[in-house]
């Protein structure tokens, strides 16, 4: 159930970045493609997806790292079983174990910041969003 | 476009159907629960599920003068105007050092203000709590979520004014300075007017996201309650058909905000040409008067 929830609540982020880089794409280099042979799919996989391979990454980015810290959605629906590493640290600091949830946090912090160093050029948004 | 791929691909046709099932099946995705909402919100019954018993605007009703919920939402617009006028006032002043200033590293610092976007709320809510109660010794309050909020909203208006900065041209304001314009002037009469769609773009989104923070705002608001908040609350004990009427009636705020918003910018921007129009045709009309007078004697370019 969570992982539906988490769907729904993220899908949009992902859908604007890669909006974003469609709406950019010129369709008549599909066309070209399968002018000089290509078959439709091969037609895609040469033109339009190594064009939107960038905004992939950086849309996959920006639903990844909120849920590293999602918080909301596991508490109110997760039940038992939904427990995230956002709820972990919450638990931690309501029950004044101040420095497990700061560890925890400092934690999920440097997967974020690994991610972002990792990942920086494809979050050089102005590729996406011109 | 269609057309033409059906020459190409036999199969054309069987992939559209595919992609619109797909695209209808997304919408529902994501309107139902909302759509599930707002109708149980009107039913009858006091338990929330289908069937529905009847149809029934009581909990709307009942809204006004449930006492804990107007204090909440009281609260809540107290606490969404200050974060909006200081996330704005701060966020529109560090865009323009950020656009103008010769800082080394600009993309660095960019990344380091925008970091709180890419930061779960969560780490931020912990991380205020420590600092404003274990550090600095101030208890959770309803000040100290207008600070955790402005912090998470200020790089939105940061983000907004400075990309509307970048593109504005600076030499609008050599112009204006070499016809005399003090700074302020230039600040007032020529900067402001062409960067104020962003800045009120920010600000909307400061005002929207500070309607419904819950994540911050829950760590660091102490036992004051603002609307999400109450609504979260309320889930524990079950949901009531009056939480129902509530986030219904929240959703159409929030959405009565953004439109508003546009269409007094639309609304301004329609006056604006009006005006221009008008003043074009007295011009005219004075022009026309002069040469009647014979005061002006109109040159070939102008007839």
């Amino acid at each position: 159930m969570c992982y539906i929830v988490l769907v729904y609540l993220y899908f949009p982020f992902a859908a604007l970045t890669l909006y974003a880089s469609l709406e950019r794409f010129d369709w008549r280099l599909l066309h070209a493609a399968v002018d000089l042979g290509a078959t439709p799919m091969r037609a895609i996989a040469t033109t339009l997806l190594p064009q939107m391979r960038l905004a992939m990454v950086t849309a996959g980015i920006f639903v990844f790292i909120p849920i590293l810290g999602e918080y909301l959605a596991p508490a109110a629906i997760g039940g038992t079983n939904g427990v995230m590493m956002g709820n972990l640290v919450a638990n931690f600091f309501s029950g004044y174990l101040l420095p497990l949830g700061s560890a925890a946090s400092v934690l999920i912090a440097l997967v974020i910041l690994i991610v972002l160093i990792l990942f920086r050029r494809s979050l050089d948004t102005k590729d996406i969003y011109g | 476009m269609a057309d033409d791929l059906r020459a190409v691909n036999p199969r054309a046709r069987l992939f559209q159907t595919i992609l619109s099932v797909y695209g209808v099946g997304i919408y529902i995705f994501l309107f139902a629960p909302i759509a599930v909402l707002i109708l149980l919100s009107f039913n009858s019954s006091s338990v929330v599920g289908f069937p529905m018993a009847g149809f029934t605007t009581d909990w709307y009703a009942r809204l006004p003068h449930d006492t804990v919920i107007l204090d909440a939402l009281s609260r809540t617009l107290l606490v969404a105007f200050w974060v909006t006028v200081l996330s704005t006032l701060i966020g529109t002043m560090a865009a323009f050092p950020l656009v103008r200033a010769n800082i080394k590293n600009r993309g660095g610092v960019r990344v380091f203000i925008t970091l709180p976007i890419m930061m779960p709320g969560l780490l931020i809510g912990v991380a205020i709590l420590v600092l404003a109660s274990n550090v600095l010794h101030i208890q959770p309050s309803l000040k100290v979520a207008i600070i955790g909020q402005t912090v998470l909203a200020t790089p939105f208006v940061i983000l907004v004014v400075s990309s509307r900065l970048e593109a504005l041209d600076r030499n609008f304001e050599r112009a204006a300075a070499d016809l005399g314009a003090s700074p302020l002037q230039r600040l007032l009469y020529v900067v402001l007017p062409l960067v104020y769609p962003g800045i009120i773009a920010g600000a909307l989104i400061a005002a929207t996201l500070s309607l419904d923070e819950f994540v911050v705002t829950n760590f660091i608001i102490g036992a004051d309650q603002t609307l999400p908040i109450y609504i979260y609350n309320q889930l524990k004990f079950g949901i009531t058909p009056e939480v129902n009427a509530l986030a219904t009636m929240m959703l159409l705020g929030t959405l009565a905000v953004v439109g508003v918003t546009f269409g007094a910018l639309r609304l301004v921007k329609v006056l604006a040409t009006v005006a221009k129009k008008s003043k074009q045709v007295e011009e005219v009309e004075e022009a026309e008067e002069a040469i009647a007078h014979g005061l002006l004697v109109p040159r070939a370019r102008d007839v």
